[in-house]
């Protein structure tokens, strides 16, 4: 595929639930998985085909494109940049102001954002399920992410002792 | 914004006096710079510095500060008999650098919070007068406060607060005498109250409209959850969410997932010791069991990551009239208004700013 049609061209996605949805390819192609599915494909510019999203449904895939569209023009990290340093505290204030969602959406965004393959939004929103778990104790973590205890208390206790370290 | 001064002949309170070229005024939402004022301190003559006769101790302790941290600075004040500070104590200087005021300020946080785990974390704390104690409290709840009504910085003014917690406990429980051991125990009590507040309110954002149906944290993929437990990064933390429920136990509990911790920062933040400490690999060997990797990462992360210097400096000292003034602040030097161009300020970090008054 050329760079023009990367540029001007529009593709059609299909939710989970059926919608589909018309969006910019300079937009989309935030996303490497449908990326390598168009070049794979060779899915010409303007075309009827519909590429299907059977992980992700119409809600988070529009929240998805909104990220993508404002993000499209955004220096892409080459693969060297995996060396960045790696900060929890730094996310950009307009995610920060997109992710003030409730926990369900936030991990649908992950699971989209994976599925998707798109970088960026993988990074960001894990950075805010980071920040959630941090400086809490477990009880902690588990109220906040409504996690059932499994373990017996005998489980717990040899935990507890083998790893002594962690309460330091 | 106002900053702190280290002679006594700035010591007034007049803070029109100190901008240099602009007058501040003091309002609700924090100082204000006075517009119309730009010219009409810039004649005004270079104060002269009053020499304190400080402690030869102190004296022997900045200089050896400024021997090993600012080699320029550190020349060319040699020869000179100046010094540095009229503040005698660190809370003094917190109240005079309008530390409450500054919370307001996201930026500043990361700084503000490092001073205070310092302060607890280097017994500082007791030492302090009351009032300065008071006003530690009073910095927490601002920024607390602020934190809450913002929704930033929430997760580390946790991480502060339980670092408080455990520091005054230590105090009021080793404490021999019983005044301490009470104040610690009453000061507990407060920071108690403050965390229950800001959890509760976590608690709250997070929690809200969550449904039977959603998606749980425990719906996600392993390789999506290994993402967010590097993003952790403290070995504490990550064993903290692998004692909630036996799926994420079995995550934690993986060579995989500290061997990648190991690659992740590892290469981001390489050192020589670093490479002592995985000479023999262990991100790439997999047959290492998982109790060497972990030990490997979290003796790297406590002895080589924690130490390693990445303080904000937010606070910056002119080497011209050795003012301290926060970074976005005016500076107020009469050397920097003639000399616009000359760059005379160096940037302190916490350890350094606590390091001045002691």
């Amino acid at each position: 595929m050329t760079e023009a049609t990367l540029t001007s061209g529009q593709i059609k996605l299909e939710s989970s639930d059926g919608e589909t949805v018309t969006v910019p390819l300079n937009v989309i192609k935030l996303s490497a998985t449908i990326k390598t599915m168009i070049e794979d494909l060779g899915i010409e510019e303007d075309n009827d085909d519909v590429v299907p999203l059977p992980n992700v449904t119409h809600v988070i895939l529009n929240k998805v494109i909104f990220w993508c569209d404002h993000h499209k023009d955004d220096i892409q990290p080459s693969e060297d940049d995996d060396n960045k340093e790696k900060r929890v505290d730094d996310i950009d204030p307009w995610d920060k102001e997109f992710l003030k969602v409730d926990q369900g959406t936030l991990f649908e965004l992950i699971q989209a954002a994976n599925y998707l393959d798109i970088k960026g939004l993988l990074d960001v929103t894990c950075k805010t399920v980071a920040n959630m778990i941090r400086g809490k104790t477990p009880e902690e973590i588990r109220k906040t992410f409504n996690i059932k205890n499994d373990f017996t208390p005998e489980e717990e206790e040899q935990i507890r002792k083998e790893n002594a370290w962690c309460e330091e | 914004m106002p900053f702190l001064g280290h002679s006594s002949s700035y010591s007034g309170s007049n803070k029109s006096e100190k901008s240099g070229g602009k007058k501040w005024t003091k309002t609700l939402s924090g100082w204000k710079p006075v517009v119309g004022h730009t010219s009409e301190y810039k004649l005004k003559e270079t104060p002269k510095v009053v020499t304190p006769k400080d402690s030869e101790d102190r004296k022997e302790q900045v200089k050896k500060m400024l021997e090993s941290s600012f080699v320029k600075y550190s020349k060319r004040r040699q020869g000179t008999s100046r010094e540095s500070s009229s503040y005698t104590s660190i809370g003094q200087a917190m109240l005079q650098m309008h530390f409450v005021l500054a919370t307001e300020n996201t930026k500043y946080h990361p700084f503000i919070i490092q001073i205070i785990k310092l302060l607890f974390e280097e017994s500082i704390y007791p030492s302090l007068s009351g009032s300065a104690q008071l006003h530690v409290f009073n910095i927490l709840e601002s920024l607390i406060t602020y934190v809450i009504r913002t929704e930033d910085n929430h997760s580390s003014c946790v991480i502060c607060l339980n670092d408080v917690v455990y520091n005054l406990k230590q105090v009021s429980r080793n404490s021999p005498n019983l005044h301490c051991k009470k104040q610690a125990q009453a000061q507990l009590k407060k920071i108690y109250n403050l965390k229950a507040i800001l959890m509760q309110y976590i608690e709250n954002k997070y929690t809200r409209e969550t449904s039977e149906t959603s998606s749980h944290l425990s719906s996600l993929p392993d390789d999506c959850l290994r993402q967010i437990i590097i993003l952790v990064q403290n070995p504490i933390e990550i064993f903290n969410l692998g004692r909630t429920c036996r799926r994420f136990w079995a995550i934690v509990y993986d060579s995989r997932l500290w061997r990648e911790l190991l690659r992740t920062y590892s290469q981001t933040h390489y050192t020589q010791m670093m490479g002592d400490y995985i000479g023999k690999n262990y991100h790439i060997q997999n047959e290492v069991t998982v109790d060497t990797a972990m030990q490997a990462y979290r003796r790297w992360y406590n002895e080589v990551y924690v130490k390693m210097d990445q303080s904000p400096r937010i606070i910056q000292l002119c080497t011209i009239c050795e003012f301290l003034y926060w970074e976005d602040s005016i500076h107020p030097c009469i050397y920097k208004i003639n000399h616009p161009k000359t760059k005379s300020s160096i940037p302190i970090n916490p350890k350094e700013f606590i390091d001045m008054y002691l």
